[in-house]
């Protein structure tokens, strides 16, 4: 198998500068942080004596736009980092490996480009919409845009910009951990004696996308009513810093009256298995997925986390956590008691076994998506594959309608 | 108990035995309270003022609302359930003005109120019905803003059924409110100058009186306090939100924070402010002056002179011109549509909605090629 290297592409409006990109996702490794590596193509005696421009910028949307009323914009943008890329600034610059390899083939009008993440800056997340809303999606996004003119300011040729979206991610840690989170709770009844304990036991910490969640639930009662039903969610907490929100959303969930009633003395133990996905969610309003370029394979949004030593009050952009619900009914009288068990939900690093097991099941879906994906062509030479942009142009220009 | 005044005021000006509330014809005599005796007829200029200014009030109001409701129904990104209010706030404005306007024109010319006492009441019911519509539409509006601003992510977005719902309510509350006085809880009665009718706030038993009171906690004083809470708290949420936004860029060590798409030089907390200000104000000095003269109405709190009756409703009347413009206005899109449906009225300069339209058009012809 030849192993080609995918490079993605995109040129501005009147095609004299073109973005070349080694890859769309950034890994924060919590301790360091992916730099964003690419290289500028300008054609040549386009410039004439103008400079070309680089920004990394980061968008927060909280909120539709078609919500916005009095003025208010539901949208900030932040410049995270800005560069003067042609002429280069610093000639000696220490390429990557795939600029290197660009620049190499793309010649002497090639200029490399590296952008750093600051510290602190938040993960791409995506709030979704309900229905077929297509206006500018919610959330953490980033955008990386190149631009001609003659200062840094410069920026109402519209046609002479590039600009496109890119992900910042986090990994799971190589270990998994040992520890298998749990939480007891118990609860007495106003007017009778005794008490009903629930003691709920995940089997993991940390999973990954995917995989099932296994809920071990054990109930004693020693009171004297009786529970009538047990109900398990998955809870995604998705908290918006930047405007101090936070709501909760069930993306999956059981209920059963399988064991029940669990009559007074009697005890049960069952694992509940659930697994949470994206594609069980679509259409559903709020629920945070990984900030996605692409319809296909997306994911629910990754846990957010931080540095040891840090809380994730610290975070900022959006904050993801999850955790498992489960709920007694005790009966009309009773009421219900509940109990949350958090648990962390994370894209496998890559080289892991379970990263290739799940690259497996992602490149059987490509092969199919490959098929309608236009643009793009192959280089036997160097083995380098550009995917155009051309299907994320479709959907602007789709948007602008 | 307020009885019968002579009429001393009427011959000792002019000359003339004849008062304010003699002037009305006589098959509507027995509507008029007793309290219009003191007062001489108006002036006739004054019928000319008064008729001209409501007719130029309404001409504007027509033409305002109907804009609003044609541009917020035709064009589908308008078609928004947030929307409908705006749009209910116009018809009802439109209605209002529909019904009031006309009449008080001609019976102006007259003098007096021509129309006999069925047209009175109808009149006086229409008023109150799309009065109150309004009111409430303006307090929908309001509460909505703030469920988008303050609660923000956290909701359910509206619904167009929900939307449709929370209407359907205030025009049946509205509706009940209006047709109360024709059965017998208050009436309606020619008021002020005897060319338009209202509510009879001269009545002086419990009965009459305690309509006028709890029909004003509806209409005056929950929405009142429904807009006041609203945009407060959505000032206070912006503020919030603006604040955060900066720790967060300092957090990030970013310098450069600025709202993607809006203009960098006024503070957009100063520029909502304004907007809060004027939208509260403006629904402040509609109502306030009708609220206060009903109240010196009932509790002779006031020695109320047929003009300034009269000024109260052209006050509210006025409300119905300005609302297209503060209610429509305050929406980019609206200026946005009409600016492209009808170029002469389009107002505020280009904004950058152009701009992206153009880069659309190029990334199109460039995919194409």
């Amino acid at each position: 198998m030849v192993v080609s290297v995918k490079v993605f592409k995109k040129a501005t409006p009147n095609g004299k500068v073109t973005f070349y990109l080694g890859r769309r996702d950034f890994i924060d490794h919590i301790d360091y942080c992916d730099p964003v590596d690419g290289v500028i193509v300008v054609e040549p005696d386009y410039l004439k004596n103008r400079k070309v421009f680089g920004q990394l910028a980061t968008t927060y949307r909280y909120g539709r736009e078609e919500d916005e009323v009095m003025g208010v914009k539901f949208s900030k943008e932040l410049i995270l980092c800005r560069e003067q890329i042609v002429p280069m600034t610093n000639p000696n610059m220490e390429m990557t490996p795939m600029q290197e390899k660009l620049v190499r083939k793309l010649g002497s009008n090639a200029y490399p480009f590296t952008f750093h993440f600051p510290p602190n800056s938040p993960s791409s997340v995506t709030l979704q919409q309900e229905g077929d809303d297509n206006g500018k999606p919610l959330g953490v996004e980033y955008t990386i845009r190149a631009f001609v003119g003659d200062s840094e300011d410069d920026r109402q040729h519209k046609r002479s910009m590039v600009s496109l979206v890119i992900k910042k991610l986090q990994y799971a840690p190589l270990n998994r951990g040992q520890r298998l989170p749990s939480s007891l709770v118990s609860k007495g009844f106003t007017f009778s004696n005794g008490k009903i304990s629930l003691e709920v036991t995940l089997d993991r910490e940390i999973y990954y996308h995917g995989e099932k969640t296994a809920a071990t639930v054990q109930v004693s009662n020693n009171s004297k009513k009786s529970v009538k039903s047990i109900k398990c969610f998955i809870v995604q907490h998705t908290e918006i810093t930047m405007v101090n929100a936070q709501f909760s959303k069930h993306v999956a969930q059981l209920e059963t009256k399988e064991g029940c009633p669990i009559t007074p003395g009697a005890n049960l133990t069952k694992t509940f298995y659930l697994i949470p996905l994206a594609a069980n969610n679509k259409d559903r309003h709020g629920i945070a997925l990984d900030g996605h370029l692409k319809d296909e394979d997306v994911n629910l949004a990754s846990s957010t986390m931080v540095q040891e030593g840090k809380s994730t009050g610290d975070a900022c952009g959006i904050v993801i956590s999850y955790s498992v619900r489960i709920k007694l009914n005790c009966g009309t009288l009773g009421g219900e008691m509940q109990t949350d068990v958090p648990f962390k939900l994370l894209q496998p690093a890559p080289g892991t076994i379970e990263k290739k097991r799940s690259n497996a099941m992602k490149k059987m879906k490509s092969i199919e998506q490959h098929r309608n994906v236009k643009g793009y062509y192959q280089d036997d030479d160097d083995n380098i594959v550009f995917e155009d942009f051309a299907k994320m142009r479709m959907n602007n220009v789709n948007m602008a309608d | 108990m307020a009885s019968l005044h002579p009429p001393s005021f009427a011959y000792m000006r002019d000359g003339r035995n004849l008062s304010l509330a003699e002037s009305v014809p006589a098959e509507i005599m027995h509507m008029v309270d007793p309290y219009w005796y003191q007062w001489p007829p108006l002036e006739p200029m004054w019928f000319g003022i008064i008729g001209f200014v409501i007719a130029i009030l309404g001409t504007m109001s027509l033409a305002g609302n109907f804009i609003v409701m044609y541009i917020f129904t035709s064009s589908k990104g308008l078609r928004t359930p947030s929307n409908m209010f705006v749009v209910n706030l116009a018809f009802s404005d439109f209605m209002m003005m529909f019904t009031m306007f006309p009449p008080v024109v001609l019976n102006g010319f007259y003098g007096t109120w021509i129309m006999g006492p069925f047209l009175c009441e109808l009149y006086g019911m229409f008023g109150s019905l799309f009065g109150c519509v309004s009111i409430w539409s303006m307090t929908l509006i309001a509460y909505d803003r703030y469920c988008v601003i303050v609660k923000g992510m956290a909701r359910k977005p509206l619904t167009a059924t929900a939307a449709v719902l929370r209407l359907m309510v205030v025009w049946t509350i509205c509706g009940a409110w209006a047709l109360m006085p024709l059965f017998g809880w208050n009436r309606y009665v020619p008021e002020g100058n005897m060319t338009a009718c209202g509510t009879d706030y001269f009545a002086k038993d419990w009965w009459n009186r305690s309509y006028i009171i709890v029909y004003s906690l509806w209409v005056y004083l929950t929405p009142l306090l429904t807009i006041i809470f609203s945009y407060w708290h959505i000032m206070k949420a912006v503020a919030a939100h603006e604040k955060a936004m900066r720790e967060q860029a300092k957090k990030m060590n970013v310098a450069s924070l600025r709202n993607s798409e809006a203009d960098k030089s006024k503070a957009i907390e100063i520029k909502l402010a304004k907007v809060a200000l004027t939208t509260i104000s403006l629904w402040f000095f509609a109502w306030t002056p009708y609220t206060i003269i009903n109240y010196a109405g009932i509790f002779e709190s006031m020695h109320l002179s047929p003009l300034s009756t009269i000024c109260g409703s052209v006050f509210a009347k006025a409300n119905a011109v300005c609302n297209p413009i503060v209610y429509g206005l305050s929406h980019p899109k609206y200026k946005q549509v009409l600016r492209e449906k009808m170029p002469c009225l389009a107002c505020g300069k280009d904004d950058l909605t152009s701009d992206s339209r153009t880069q659309a058009t190029a990334e199109i012809s460039e995919s194409q090629a």
